[in-house]
Parts: structure tokens; sequence; C-alpha cells
């Protein structure tokens, strides 16, 4: 068998353009793990916060909580998989859960924000990330995360009162657990 | 430099094992997922497979997904083996012209 350097041009450039599209729809179902347990958290967590009112903070604690252990054993999972089981990169995505845990806490703590912007700032920061993420992974990961920061906003401006909360419930949960079935596809 | 690898150097089957092998070690990828990133028919990939599996390449593991009956793919460490080395060799084709 012989092969020429057209021909072995052409094999590299397909090698290449497949092996481009896998990584991106193995990406694509990383990210959508992390869409449905934050998605599932957020619905439970503003759904809380509508039913049990000023008691839902130890909620949230204990979701978030739930999260930075799913978020952990996602990565964990995801490495495993690969068969590049690495630690310290576990260890980096439970800091970086508590870095923007903290760092969304510390910021809304020193502005006084009332408790509408306070709501709805989570959900558009974490979309916000998710679009910067998605500028350099993939055109879909950074449409979902537009859809998702848009939906949270728009609750902002149009369910009044604890309205807002459910919004963010069905609209800003919902739409996190739509993105992660929509990148799956 | 080892020579070309005949069995991987068809297009498909070339196509598909570097769809496995950018895969990871012990990433699994469905049939239907492995057809569409393939464009081809069912029984075209499924042939395809059977060749590779022969030769010891890739590994099929049939099981249920819920009630959903579900056939999934991965790239063997010798399949992993045989793909470097015919891509090494394109590359060297390449190189050396």
């Amino acid at each position: 068998m012989t092969v020429d350097r057209e021909e072995a041009g052409a094999l590299l450039n397909a090698v290449e353009g497949i092996e481009g599209r896998v990584r991106q729809l193995l990406l694509y179902a990383h990210v959508s793990d992390y869409l449905f347990l934050w998605g599932t958290i957020w619905f439970v967590g503003f759904i809380g916060d509508y039913l049990l009112k000023d008691r839902a903070a130890l909620l949230w604690l204990a979701l978030q909580g739930i999260g930075l252990i799913g978020t952990v054993l996602i990565v964990a999972r995801h490495r495993r998989n690969a068969g590049t089981q690495n630690w310290a990169m576990v260890a980096r995505a439970g800091i970086s859960v508590i870095a923007v845990i903290g760092f969304g806490t510390l910021w809304l703590s020193l502005f006084h924000v009332g408790w509408r912007e306070e709501v709805t700032f989570w959900p558009t920061f974490l979309s916000f990330l998710l679009f910067l993420v998605g500028l350099w992974a993939g055109r879909t990961l950074a449409l979902a995360a537009v859809a998702i920061f848009a939906i949270s906003l728009l609750g902002y401006f149009v369910a009044t009162g604890p309205y807002l909360l459910l919004w963010m419930a069905v609209a800003g949960g919902g739409s996190m657990l739509a993105g992660g079935v929509w990148l799956r596809r | 430099m080892a020579g070309p690898d005949e069995i991987i150097h068809q297009s498909v089957r070339l196509k598909i094992m570097a769809a496995l092998n950018a895969a990871g070690r012990n990433e699994w990828i469905e049939f239907t997922r492995l057809r569409n990133l393939m464009d081809v028919t069912d029984g075209n990939l499924g042939a395809h497979l059977e060749t590779l599996s022969k030769a010891g390449y890739v590994t099929q593991e049939k099981r249920f997904e819920g009630k959903r009956p579900q056939t999934r793919i991965k790239a063997t460490p010798a399949g992993r083996k045989a793909f470097a080395e015919h891509v090494a060799y394109l590359r060297s084709i390449l190189d050396n012209t």
C-alpha cells in the first residue's frame, strides 16, 4: 500500500476535524452535568426560599454543600473516564466552587443590595461565567448561557414580589436543566 | 517508523479510531453518536466496527440504558497504539516529501 503526500494530508485533516468534534462533545457532556446539578439546586433552593421565607438560609447552606460535593464528584468521574485521574485537578474544582460562592457573597455583602438584586445576581453571574467558557469552548454553550442569563434577568423586571423566587426556580433552574439537555443532544 | 496499518487506513475506520482515541481511555462512545459523527449508515458503521473488533482495536458493549438497548464502543490499548503509529506514519509522509 502506498500513500502519497496529498492523501496523507487529507487523512490527517479528517482526523483533526473528528478529534475536535469529539473533544467538544465531551466538554458539552461535562458542562451539562454541572447544569443538571446546579439547575436542580436552584430549583429546590428558590422553591424553599418561597415556602420557608426567612428560614431558608440553612437550606441554601446545605444546598451549597451538596453543590460543592457534587461538583467535585463530577470532576473526579470525568477524570477517571479520561483515564487521567488527577487529584490536584479535583481539588481545584472544589476550590473554584468555594471561590465563586465566596466572591459573590463578599460583594453582595459589601454592596448591601436588596433581596431582589441578590436573588437575580447568582443566576446572572453564573451564566455570565458560563458564557465566557462558551466563547472558547463552543457556540452552543455560549448561546445556552445567554438564554439562562436573559431568562433570569427578565424575571427581575417582570416577576413581582415573592413571585421572583418562583420565577428563578422554574425559569432560572429550569433553563439550566433545559440547557443541560440541549448540550447533550 | 512503522508502515501503514491497512485496517486503520480505510478513511471511515481511521475517523472511527480518531474519535475513540480522542475520548478518554475509559470513555465509551455510543453507537448512534459515533454514527452521527461519521455521517454513515448503521450498517456501514457496524461493518467497520466488526473489522476493527476482529483486529482487537475496539471493544463493543451492549447494555440497557433504562429500557432502551444501547451499544457503546471504546478503543482498546492495542487500537490506540495502532492509531498513534498510523498517524505518525501519515505525518512522516508529509515531513519527508
